[in-house]
């Protein structure tokens, strides 16, 4: 395999593992591959990241994770579009929040996102965020809430009640006492 | 001894709609000299980026967002200042009910404090305050624009917002000693 080769097959392993290069390149690729094992060894690792990256929205990130990540402040964050003040993107709830909000491709394509879909995946994970808040908010109201409350409420009651079981089981350390 | 006090949401008008919004610093809890262990702040600029999200799902639910001009979320650790964060919301509530905001939650039993306060205008939600206490954690929102819990409902059904709410686990709260209550 020539330098050119070699070269231009380094361009090509996040490429060849998402499956989007042509035909013609791919079987450039397959050839460079056959020729020299560690290049396929690093598209193999390639192909495994991305499989583990899509994992990812249905494999619960390790609660201990999840609270070091929170702790983790943006004071080095640029201030961009006026957005300031806010925490660093969890790894998890970041992904996550890409993932769902611009599609799994952005993510794992050759390019990163670019400035506005950054900002529309933070603008996401933040709502998302306050959201959940709003939602065990209204769980620790649930059981004083009764009919005579704005329906509105009552429809964010509604429209928590799968993640706010989840947290209850998840949360629960033993004593939820009630007399 | 457990008191829980719930109000209906009645409507009647409310001039200087904005005044009240913005006017309780959720930052600077008096006496209590820690930072929040989690602070979103989605101004207008953000939410119009999450609109543009919603747009390519659900153009009539980013309509509802329109309205939306901020939300501000600070979330605090009890340790040992349980009793400072309840206090800081009794204040908080009286000073919400004499600018004419709306109880629509106000429960209290030993272990949790919860308030929730909407600001009408006509019959138009025109802000949210939020102040959650469970023991563990104090929570305080604002939600400042013309949107009503059963919008956000909605917004919280789409695509983007569903599947993140699903993916989300709530960060577990230290537990609160016994003698902070």
């Amino acid at each position: 395999m020539t330098e050119l080769d070699r070269t231009w097959a380094e361009t090509q392993i996040e490429a060849m593992a998402d499956g989007s290069l042509s035909a013609g390149a791919r079987r450039r690729m397959l050839a460079a591959m056959d020729r020299d094992p560690a290049l396929a060894a690093r598209v193999e690792q390639a192909r495994a990241l991305s499989r583990a990256l899509r994992g990812l929205a249905a494999v619960p990130v390790p609660r201990g994770l999840w609270w070091r990540l929170w702790r983790i402040p943006t004071a080095d964050r640029p201030r961009r579009n006026g957005i300031e003040g806010m925490w660093v993107p969890t790894a998890g709830i970041f992904a996550t929040a890409v993932v769902a909000a611009l599609g799994i491709n952005v993510f794992l394509g050759t390019r990163g996102p670019t400035a506005e879909e950054e900002a529309q995946a933070a603008a996401v994970r933040d709502f998302t965020v306050a959201m959940a808040y709003l939602q065990k908010s209204v769980l620790m109201a649930n059981n004083e809430i009764n009919v005579a409350v704005g329906s509105g409420v009552l429809d964010v009651l509604a429209m928590s009640g799968g993640m706010l079981e989840r947290t209850e089981i998840d949360g629960s350390n033993g004593e939820q006492d009630n007399d | 001894m457990i008191r829980k006090i719930v109000y209906g949401c009645v409507v009647f008008v409310i001039s200087g709609a904005a005044a009240a919004q913005g006017a309780f610093n959720f930052n600077d809890i008096p006496g209590i000299d820690q930072e929040p262990t989690l602070e979103v702040n989605l101004n207008s600029i953000a939410i119009g980026f999450f609109i543009a999200v919603i747009q390519g799902v659900d153009p009539e639910g980013a309509e509802l967002l329109r309205g939306l001009r901020g939300i501000q979320l600070r979330v605090y650790q009890h340790g040992e200042n349980a009793r400072q964060f309840n206090n800081f919301i009794n204040d908080v509530t009286e000073e919400l009910t004499g600018s004419g905001w709306q109880a629509v939650v106000s429960a209290q039993d030993g272990g949790s404090n919860v308030r929730m306060y909407m600001q009408m205008t006509e019959e138009e939600v025109s802000g949210m305050t939020i102040m959650a206490s469970d023991g563990a954690e104090a929570i305080f929102m604002n939600i400042d624009g013309t949107i009503t819990a059963a919008d956000l409902g909605r917004i919280m059904a789409l695509p983007p917002v569903r599947e993140a709410l699903g993916a989300f686990h709530m960060p577990a709260p230290v537990t609160a000693r016994p003698t902070d209550q």
